[in-house]
């Protein structure tokens, strides 16, 4: 008995040796990794609103420095840049749709400075038309303006620079907010149970009847033209969805073992879903998040394309194509070069969200 | 099935009544109310009495719930009230609207159906093949490509093509051919998510079909190959296009705001975007529950269609 004793506590000790190790060697950069991602995530979306003057700046730095920084972190971290690589070549259509996302963020973070032009600013480049000089409808090529000038004058790549501050922004912001409140009130649902249950379920059925761009069109019709109604308008749409999602899962983890013995000892309710709960639903959270973020930027690009989004004074890939469809015939560029630009990042943002699936929560398959 | 039914339909009434209210309380999120918004609309100045005289037409000054009411007891009559733009009952103008949407829609599940359920059942029988690799390039492209993006590309080529239809909207009564020409390139614009969705279902579902039981019986019972795939594989392939033809009809309905308005055509969507511009809250209100009912019905159909085909669901 004393040999077994002996053996099985050398044999634990083993495990736990090689566990620590094993843990010690990843968490502190997993750790750090998360740390830039929190601090560019954070500075990202504060830096879309206006606070103090210098304070702003502060934050935009903070944005402009986190995100090569978290790119060099990845590359040179170990534990970090092998899991990527196994990714990348479990995935490949989802690690070039990572590679999309991550040039459009940069974009929207450093549009002042790689932006040629201000994307209000007319007549920026000349060329001929009918034997005399001509400051718009400038095709792609001429001099002074890469992707061309619209019917005003202004310069297509930076309006399409400046339109991703808009698509971006709007998008990772409601699918943080949308994916974050349909994760929390499936849980709420899922734990309640009963009567709380069944009212909230009720509710999510009727808000799953509307289409959703009809839902999004009647809340801006009510709200006004403006990107933070946008965002509310797309966050009703989103939350929906996701709390029947979580809340499916929650329901099957609140029958588990740990969860059902955290009860038993008498944990409080908001202890056990944040404890017990909330952890076991995050890969599904974080696919959620991907899988919608394609869906609300075409919802925000369509919103835009039908008047009703962002006002028209702001450049969103959604009102150039609206502007653009008018002069589709002679000047195609005007909406060829916006169009590529949605295309390809919901594009991205797909084939990253399906692989993200296929690896955290292959469950969700086919929803 | 009778249990199931009344459980289903027990769960349709207070949906559409929840629907209802939903839609009323958004209507109530506007900035001071209606009458505001209508009268400072372009930053025109008002008088109180003005208010005051708009709040009384439209009986504001009655409490919510009272207002609640009296609109859902008009609407279940089909009285949405009275257009803000047309000064006309709403359902008049909607009349017209309607059918237009109705038989978009219809035509772009007939087209999606059509073209992508074979297309998934072949790349599900000969996977890897050539053809599969191309419908599966196609129905990644389909579910990425934003619809207006996919109806402005139509319209480019149609341009340069110069196979515009006439302007307008000419009843499939007065002339079907006319008719056809003019929904044709709408419903297939509309259409192009849903043949790229319809396809993957049909893909996988059929997928695992192929390995199902009855299917090797099928086949060593002597039947043909067509007989085992048409008769035994696509009956239960459709199965999962079925149960997802809720969503693909709330998706068109929604889609067709766009389509509309990009081709003119004059239907519900079309209508639903000049009324936000013209703040006619009365027809958007009358509009969106009209929409959301109509989706919710049809879910109801389907899934009692589904709980009769398939005896499985009913004892879940």
């Amino acid at each position: 008995m004393a040999v077994f004793r002996t053996d099985a506590a050398q044999e634990i000790d083993q495990d736990a040796v090689s566990l620590e190790r094993a843990r010690s060697s990843s968490e502190g950069p997993v750790a750090l990794l998360g740390f830039t991602i929190g601090a560019f995530l954070a500075s990202y979306i504060l830096s879309h609103f206006d606070i103090w003057p210098w304070l702003d700046t502060v934050i935009k730095y903070i944005a402009m420095i986190s995100l090569p920084a978290m790119l060099l972190q990845a590359v040179i971290l170990t534990p970090i840049r092998s899991s990527i690589v196994r990714f990348s070549k479990r995935k490949p259509l989802a690690a070039i749709g990572a590679v999309i996302i991550i040039l459009a963020m940069a974009t929207d973070v450093y549009a002042e400075q790689i932006a040629p032009y201000d994307p209000q600013e007319a007549g920026v480049a000349k060329c001929q038309q009918d034997g005399s000089t001509a400051r718009k409808f400038c095709g792609p090529g001429t001099d002074g303006s890469l992707l061309g000038t619209d019917h005003i004058g202004r310069d297509i790549l930076s309006r399409i620079i400046h339109g991703a501050r808009v698509s971006m922004y709007v998008g990772v912001m409601t699918v943080l907010i949308g994916i974050t409140i349909g994760t929390l009130i499936g849980i709420g649902s899922a734990y309640a149970g009963g009567p709380v249950d069944m009212v909230i379920q009720r509710l999510v059925d009727a808000l799953m009847g509307f289409p959703p761009i009809i839902l999004a069109l009647g809340l801006m019709a009510a709200l006004g033209a403006s990107i933070n109604n946008v965002i509310i308008a797309l966050v009703v749409i989103l939350v929906p969805g996701a709390t029947r999602v979580i809340r499916s899962q929650a329901l099957s983890i609140k029958e588990l073992d740990y969860a059902l013995s955290a009860r038993a000892i008498g944990a409080t309710p908001l202890r056990v879903m944040l404890r017990h709960m909330l952890p076991n639903v995050i890969a599904t959270y974080i696919v959620l998040m991907t899988i919608t973020l394609g869906f609300a930027i075409v919802v925000e690009a369509s919103l835009s394309f039908l008047g009703v989004g962002v006002p028209p004074d702001v450049a969103t890939w959604g009102s150039m194509l609206e502007v653009g469809r008018e002069y589709i015939q002679k000047q195609s560029w005007l909406v060829v070069f916006p169009g590529i630009a949605i295309a390809l990042v919901v594009f991205a943002v797909n084939f990253l969200g399906d692989g993200l699936r296929d690896v955290l929560d292959p469950r969700l398959r086919g929803r | 099935m009778r249990q199931y039914a009344i459980k289903r339909i027990g769960l349709f009434i207070p949906t559409i009544l929840l629907i209802t209210i939903i839609v009323f309380v958004v209507m109530r999120l506007i900035p001071g109310d209606v009458c505001i918004a209508i009268l400072s609309d372009g930053e025109a100045s008002y008088t109180q009495e003005e208010v005051e005289q708009c709040r009384l037409e439209l009986d504001l000054d009655k409490p919510l719930v009272m207002q609640y009411f009296d609109w859902i007891i008009g609407a279940v009559q089909g009285d949405f009230g009275d257009s803000l733009w047309f000064k006309a009952p709403v359902m008049e103008e909607l009349a017209d609207r309607i059918p237009v949407t109705v038989e978009l829609t219809i035509l772009s599940m007939v087209i999606s159906v059509i073209f992508a359920v074979p297309l998934g059942i072949l790349s599900a029988l000969k996977p890897e093949s050539p053809l599969d690799y191309a419908a599966r390039f196609f129905t990644l492209t389909g579910i990425a490509m934003p619809t207006f993006l996919v109806a402005i590309l139509i319209v480019l080529i149609l341009a340069r093509v110069g196979g515009l239809a006439p302007l307008g909207f000419t009843s499939f009564w007065d002339d079907p051919l006319v008719n056809l020409h003019q929904m044709i390139f709408p419903a297939l614009a509309l259409a192009f998510y849903e043949m790229a969705f319809v396809a993957r279902v049909t893909r996988s579902a059929m997928m695992e079909i192929v390995r199902e039981d009855y299917m090797r019986t099928a086949r060593s019972k002597g039947l043909s190959e067509n007989a085992v795939v048409y008769g035994h594989g696509l009956k239960n392939a459709l199965l999962p296009v079925l149960t997802t033809s809720g969503w693909i009809f709330a998706r068109l309905f929604g889609g067709t705001v766009i389509i509309e308005t990009i081709f003119l055509v004059p239907g519900m969507g079309r209508i639903l975007i000049e009324s936000i511009f013209q703040r006619d809250y009365t027809m958007i209100q009358a509009e969106i529950v009209i929409i959301a009912a109509f989706i919710v019905t049809i879910n109801l159909a389907i899934d009692l269609l589904y709980g009769w085909l398939d005896p499985r669901i009913r004892y879940a």
